[in-house]
């Protein structure tokens, strides 16, 4: 029994992994498509292509056009996905994947997501390097004066964010804030740059010694879950922008959304 | 041409019926149930899943091992939303519309089992509601759910209606629900005050077409702004943003 699972693992199913083919190519399409494009784009002679076709079609995962006889997506395609969005919870997966990387690197992560008084710190993992950073879930960052509160900044809408950095400047309670809060305009030019490169650094504000990065996560339609950020001592955390750490706290970001059905616009990828 | 016309694939019925089981089950499955749904062994069961899990249409738990949709169906339900007119163009029309009133917006459409959030535009300053893609409304007492109980007219929303109903403890909850439904159908349009949470209000409407509720898109603000009428009303620029699809 357990040989021929085994068995079972490295053989697959062929025809699934020739039909994942043809349903990602219809959705790459992006529009109505014929089904000469679909087999193209998935690698299949077009009479191959049609008997999947008819299968997902009765499973309503696959509909035609009525008038020009091209295809797309059905409706069961949309409740797949909206079943997956009810058992997947991002936040959790966010956590896992901290979790993990802070094992690994013996650097401390924060999870952060937006919250009444901005950036706020929902969870914490501590690496085993020392660094002692004080944070903790509650905590909140700077929107102007720290790599997390950046990220924020340029993922959000402007006007959001310029009452957010008011608000945060009349605090009553500024040592809540971790950071110094500054003027909208202070940051403004580098926000576009901090959205083309995907994320966001800092060493020694507003922790004196340390260096952090912080990197978006995205839900599937682009909607903004928060903010992973990784903390180190600046003298051991190689922030600049060839480095390999910053490359992989990129990819896990990137890991994360991808993991909440987030597909990257093509031209950053 | 019937759509059962031509040859299909008979490996393809047999991981489309997996695919059914694993979104009907609100959670994570196991082997054993799965290949039960399918009406196959086991062993044929873990073949397949071998191969949904290497294209991402399913993943499983590593503490468990029980499996969950993958990945991939986003992206599938990303391009059925693209595609799919009205949809599309409400997509595409939605963060416009949420930043002309400064709410926070979704839609929705009927999921697996309720009304169920497919996209959010967040462009209120203060809302702090926690809605994500994913997140289901009833139908009793929200306005998106009450949306779906005067529009839809499907199976699924009356066998949700009554099974929210035997579970309601408010005394005359039927015949509340009833009326605020006549009064939706008049009115094109439901309004909860305090919904979701206190302090704040939420209009919905829907997107019809031949018939049936495409969508609901459904605002939501503080009370105040939202309870406002008539012309310039958050409740107009909603009905012209869903009548415009």
């Amino acid at each position: 029994m357990e040989g021929d699972r085994v068995a079972a693992e490295a053989r697959g199913v062929q025809s699934i992994e020739v039909g994942a083919r043809i349903l990602e190519a219809i959705a790459a399409a992006g529009d109505l498509v014929m089904l000469r494009d679909i087999a193209l784009e998935a690698g299949v002679a077009p009479a191959q292509a049609h008997p999947y076709l008819v299968s997902y079609r009765r499973a309503n995962l696959v509909e035609q056009d009525r008038q020009s006889g091209r295809y797309r997506l059905g409706p069961f395609a949309l409740q797949l996905g909206l079943a997956r969005l009810r058992s997947f919870d991002p936040l959790k997966a966010a956590g896992d994947a901290a979790a993990r990387f802070a094992a690994e690197t013996a650097m401390s992560v924060v999870i952060t997501v937006w919250g009444a008084y901005g950036p706020t710190v929902v969870q914490v993992y501590e690496g085993s390097d020392q660094v002692h950073t004080a944070l903790r879930p509650g905590t909140v960052f700077s929107l102007t004066g720290s790599a997390t509160g950046r990220i924020f900044c340029a993922n959000l809408g402007v006007e959001i964010i310029m009452e957010a950095i008011k608000a945060q400047k009349a605090d009553k309670m500024p040592s809540r804030i971790v950071g110094p809060v500054s003027d909208f305009r202070s940051i403004k030019a580098d926000l576009p740059l901090i959205r083309e490169a995907g994320y966001a650094t800092t060493t020694s504000n507003p922790i004196p010694g340390v260096s952090a990065m912080s990197a978006p996560i995205f839900e599937t339609g682009g909607e903004l879950t928060g903010a992973i950020t990784v903390i180190g001592s600046a003298l051991s955390f190689d922030i600049a922008p060839s480095a390999a750490r910053v490359r992989d706290v990129i990819d896990l970001a990137h890991a994360i959304s991808a993991r909440a059905g987030y597909q990257r616009p093509a031209a950053s990828a | 041409m019937s759509k059962s016309a031509g040859r299909g694939i008979q490996s393809i019925e047999v991981g489309n019926r997996l695919l059914v089981a694993l979104m009907r089950s609100g959670s994570p499955m196991m082997l054993r149930d799965l290949a039960q749904e399918a009406g196959i062994s086991a062993a044929q069961a873990h073949a397949y899943l071998a191969s949904f899990r290497r294209t991402e249409l399913v993943e499983q738990e590593p503490a468990s091992g029980r499996y969950i949709l993958g990945p991939a169906v986003n992206r599938l339900a990303s391009a059925r939303m693209a595609t799919f007119d009205p949809m599309s163009n409400i997509n595409a029309r939605a963060p416009d519309f949420a930043h002309s009133l400064g709410v926070m917006l979704a839609l929705l459409v009927w999921g697996p089992v309720a009304p169920t959030v497919y996209r959010v535009h967040d462009s209120s300053q203060s809302v702090n509601s926690n809605l994500r893609p994913g997140t289901t409304f009833n139908l009793l007492n929200s306005a998106a759910g009450r949306i779906f109980g005067a529009f839809d007219a499907s199976p699924a929303v009356a066998e949700r209606l009554a099974r929210e109903l035997a579970g309601a403890t408010a005394k005359g909850e039927e015949a509340a629900f009833d009326s605020a439904i006549a009064e939706i159908r008049k009115s094109g349009y439901a309004m909860m005050i305090e919904s979701p949470v206190p302090g704040l209000a939420s209009i919905a409407a829907p997107v019809l077409r031949d018939g049936d509720c495409i969508l609901v898109a459904m605002i939501i603000g503080p009370r105040a702004a939202m309870e406002v009428q008539g012309a310039g009303s958050p409740t107009e620029a909603l009905l012209d943003f869903t009548r415009g699809a």
